[in-house]
């Protein structure tokens, strides 16, 4: 288990740099109404009320915080700033970032691929809160967003920037609007516009997992070349620092996707992080999470994988999962995502929809 | 609306100075009631009056600049609410019958209400001019929490809400509906931040909405989008209208404080006409399919397009 090789870390330790996404978020919420009518400065004593933080730490430079104050500070935003477009206009800003080495690492790559790469790499740096997890099939990449500490409420919010995000600094770097297509774990909302504004036509909702694909033949593409020299002076800079740490959702998340062919039980897995049952359960329950959901998005996001990648039909799938016959399999699929198996595949790019 | 209230410190001031002297003027005059005296229901009833009223001054000052009408609304409302206050130390306070003092409650209230209806038919006529001024951005109908507050615009739902009354009457007549947005706006943003991003959109948006004509409306779509309305126009007029749009916006001179060089945007418009519906010559697609139809149409019209697949490799 490559768990064991990474710190662990919780969503009370302080180990996001505040002056890096989270600043980003400050400056749109407080700068939004200088133009706009009502524009009563958002008073950052409002904005960081519950955090924790001072506005004097933020601007040090120097203050770390946790993920449960990121999460706060989201929700604060969120209720402060009263307009859906927030959450894109954040994405718009996230990357290439101004992250010391690691944006200048991410912003000098050469294509998708090693984008990709890096992202995954030093995601920590680059995209705490969610995990990127890169998978390729015969025609298609494919991005799945999984959640690394608990976002609980936050998580739409959050996803809706991620994605914004990579769709930007890929047509940014690329020069061209890139064919994505984006799935979404939560169902169409309200503001459906600034979904098709900001990411574009090709929008599935209720899909179960939260995953952008793109066809492969975009990851070697080459993009505006910049200079190679700093990528590499970028590239020693950043491998000096350490970025091995994960998240306790994303690790128990690993733990359940290696094992995802066994019906582990929370005992099991309690037992393999040398917790007792109670000590775990509590631990999710800090993370705003519970074992039967986040095995239950295991399933559903390796069901969905075999479905698109292998080619796989129902029976395949609940073979592989373990489920002994298709109606438990099929209840079972309708409790994860709400959708039958049927249902929800239309929804999924077969090999046969023409991208372009 | 804080800000506005404190133009007004002199009116408010003025308002409570009458209202403490006559205070005075009365407890000089005449003498506190007994405790069983008192008819709480009519303290109760005069006192509440004289609270809302207290209320709606505070409102009507809090949204309106100094001026002729602000002034002939808060005098009648100030006079109304006097007369309230004077109702209710009566209450409390017996004062000899028929003295001039006794006689002034019963001129303020009609004189108030004479001075506030004035004041309302002035703030009919201002609104009347105030609408003209925001003719293209309004039609028919009101919901200030529909407006954008960047580009004091309708936003999405507003649209929708326009297009399904524009529904109705554009059977007879041909409607087309425009959706446009600024080419390489995130690059923009990018390279000169939010703040003039917003400023942008804002100065945009003037200059469409003076190469429109009167009947035409404007909204916001989400981010950079703007949809436009062209109520009893034919295709070619709107197709002309969007030419002229792309022209107009092609030659505006943006400044931004980081660069003294002046920096160009270009539009791309999407243009289509309310259509009937395939299998029903009689009924108008819906909305979504005109909004559909608009926003594929806006997409081909984009400059940038994408390498094909086949290229690539």
């Amino acid at each position: 288990m490559n768990s064991l090789t990474f710190l662990p870390y919780e969503n009370d330790e302080p180990i996001y740099a505040a002056h890096h996404h989270a600043a980003l978020l400050i400056d749109l919420v407080q700068g939004r109404s200088s133009h706009a009518i009502n524009s009563q400065q958002i008073n950052s004593h409002k904005l960081l009320s519950g955090t924790g933080l001072f506005y004097e730490d933020i601007i040090s430079g120097e203050k770390q915080i946790s993920g449960q104050q990121f999460l706060r500070l989201i929700q604060n935003s969120q209720h402060l700033y009263k307009h859906p477009d927030l959450s894109f206009r954040w994405g718009h800003t996230l990357w290439p970032g101004h992250y010391d080495s690691f944006s200048q690492l991410l912003g000098n790559c050469q294509n998708l691929y090693q984008t990709l790469q890096i992202l995954s790499k030093h995601r920590l740096k680059l995209s705490p809160l969610i995990t990127p997890i890169i998978t390729q099939d015969s025609r298609y990449c494919y991005i799945q967003w999984r959640d690394a500490i608990g976002l609980g409420e936050q998580k739409q919010f959050i996803i809706e920037s991620w994605m914004t995000g990579f769709a930007a600094l890929c047509r940014f770097r690329s020069q061209q609007k890139l064919p994505w297509h984006f799935g979404f774990s939560h169902s169409k909302p309200k503001y459906q516009e600034h979904y098709q504004v900001n990411l574009g036509e090709h929008l599935y909702f209720d899909l179960g997992i939260d995953v952008m694909a793109i066809d492969k033949a975009y990851l070697q593409q080459n993009w505006q070349h910049k200079t190679s020299t700093a990528y590499n002076i970028a590239l020693r800079q950043c491998q000096q620092m350490p970025t091995n740490a994960v998240g306790f959702i994303e690790q128990v998340f690993d733990y359940i996707q290696a094992n995802i062919r066994q019906s582990l039980t929370l005992e099991a897995v309690a037992s393999h992080f040398n917790m007792s049952s109670a000590t775990f359960k509590r631990k999710l329950k800090k993370h705003n999470s519970r074992f039967q959901q986040l095995q239950d998005q295991t399933r559903l996001s390796t069901a969905l994988y075999l479905y698109q990648c292998n080619g796989y039909n129902n029976s395949q799938v609940a073979r592989y999962l373990n489920f002994n016959d298709m109606p438990n399999y099929r209840r079972a699929f309708k409790r994860w995502s709400g959708r039958t198996p049927n249902n929800l595949k239309q929804d999924l790019l077969m090999p046969a929809i023409s991208l372009v | 609306m804080f800000s506005l209230l404190k133009s007004h410190l002199n009116t408010l001031l003025l308002i409570i100075s009458v209202l403490i002297i006559s205070i005075f003027v009365s407890l000089s005059l005449g003498e506190i009631k007994s405790w069983d005296q008192i008819d709480w229901l009519d303290v109760a009833g005069e006192g509440g009056c004289a609270i809302a009223l207290a209320i709606w001054i505070i409102f009507i000052l809090g949204s309106r600049p100094q001026g002729r009408v602000t002034d002939l609304l808060a005098l009648g409302l100030g006079l109304m609410f006097y007369a309230f206050c004077q109702d209710t130390f009566d209450e409390f306070i017996q004062l000899p019958s028929s003295t001039l003092w006794n006689q002034m409650e019963s001129i303020t209230m009609p004189l108030g209400i004479l001075l506030l209806t004035h004041g309302l038919y002035h703030w009919h006529q201002e609104q009347l001019v105030l609408n003209y001024q925001l003719r293209k951005r309004e039609l028919v109908f009101r919901e200030h929490r529909a407006f954008d507050q960047l580009t004091l615009t309708g936003q999405f739902e507003y649209l929708s809400q326009q297009l399904l009354t524009h529904k109705n009457i554009s059977r007879k007549q041909s409607l087309v509906f425009l959706m446009l947005d600024i080419n390489d706006f995130s690059h923009f943003n990018r390279q000169f931040g939010n703040q003039e991003g917003d400023r942008l959109l804002l100065e945009i948006c003037e200059v469409i909405l003076l190469n429109l004509r009167q009947q035409d409306l404007i909204c916001r779509y989400a981010g950079d989008r703007f949809a436009i309305i062209l109520p009893n126009t034919t295709f070619t007029q709107g197709r002309q209208i969007a030419a002229e749009l792309k022209q107009a916006v092609k030659y505006f001179a943006f400044k931004v404080p980081q660069s003294s060089a002046s920096q160009f945007q270009s539009l791309s418009i999407g243009c289509v006409q309310w259509q009937a519906e395939k299998n029903d010559s009689m009924a108008l697609e819906s909305t979504e399919r005109l909004l559909e139809r608009a926003n594929f149409a806006l997409l081909k019209d984009k400059p940038m397009q994408l390498v094909p697949v086949s290229d690539l490799a």
